[in-house]
């Protein structure tokens, strides 16, 4: 059965919902709630050792990480800025 | 039009009704399900927020008692506070993350690097976090190694 998914893409934060039951309800992110809220932090990590991370645990490696790490990126859609990690576009 | 033709519409129309009925009826069944799902969830953690309120008053008590002036019969006794309130949250389910050896973003939190021999070891814990149950209510804040920063190829 296909379904409408909502995305909030934000600079930020993002969250998703879907409709269910002629209501709107989010989807909270496998970390469970936080700070934000069912929100989950707009971050995407590529680590050393390979792995991908998003959202709350991303966030959490950003100092450690920085040049594997993508935040704020809703800024520069739209524009042709590439992100560069460890040799790939 | 012609009664054949009038047939062929009508059985449509019951077919796609019937079909919005079982979509909306399964649209139902998921949320019914889910509702109770997160009912559980929400009897088995409702104390989370509170044990997380908690967790700041079992921090200030393992300060106090880090304190070069907690020694004697008061502190303790301070210190059997600290352990009966452990043991409570631990029988809640309450369990240390441990912080002794590799940087995890998972159950870690990193707020800053230092110099190191290896990258991602756990150089200092600046809070500890906790699990409660499967779960991690809070993270373990922590100080990270960078052997970049080590050889100044770093920044």
């Amino acid at each position: 059965m296909s379904r409408v998914i909502g995305i909030d893409l934000g600079t930020s934060n993002s969250a998703a919902a879907i409709m269910e039951g002629g209501r709107p309800s989010m989807i909270p992110s496998a970390e469970g709630t936080s700070v934000g809220g069912k929100a989950f932090p707009s971050y995407v990590a590529f680590t050393e050792d390979g792995q991908l991370l998003v959202g709350e645990p991303a966030r959490r490696q950003a100092v450690t990480n920085p040049d594997g790490t993508i935040k704020n990126i809703k800024r520069k859609m739209g524009t042709d800025h590439k992100v560069k990690i460890r040799g790939k576009e | 039009m012609d009664m054949e033709s009038l047939l062929q519409e009508a059985e449509a129309k019951a077919f796609e009704n019937l079909d919005m009925a079982k979509r909306i009826q399964a649209d139902y069944d998921n949320y019914r399900k889910r509702s109770q799902k997160e009912m559980e969830e929400f009897r088995k953690f409702a104390t989370e927020g509170l044990v997380l309120e908690l967790l700041v008053i079992l921090d200030d008590l393992e300060r106090a008692l880090q304190t070069e002036d907690a020694v004697g019969p008061f502190a303790d006794g301070v210190r059997g506070i600290h352990i009966n309130l452990k043991k409570l949250l631990e029988f809640k389910g309450l369990k240390e993350i441990a912080t002794d050896g590799v940087f995890d973003p998972r159950v870690h939190d990193c707020l800053m690097t230092c110099e190191g021999d290896e990258d991602g070891r756990i150089a200092e814990v600046y809070q500890k976090g906790y699990y409660l149950g499967p779960r991690v209510i809070r993270c373990a804040k922590v100080k990270v190694t960078n052997a970049t920063k080590k050889n100044g190829e770093g920044e």
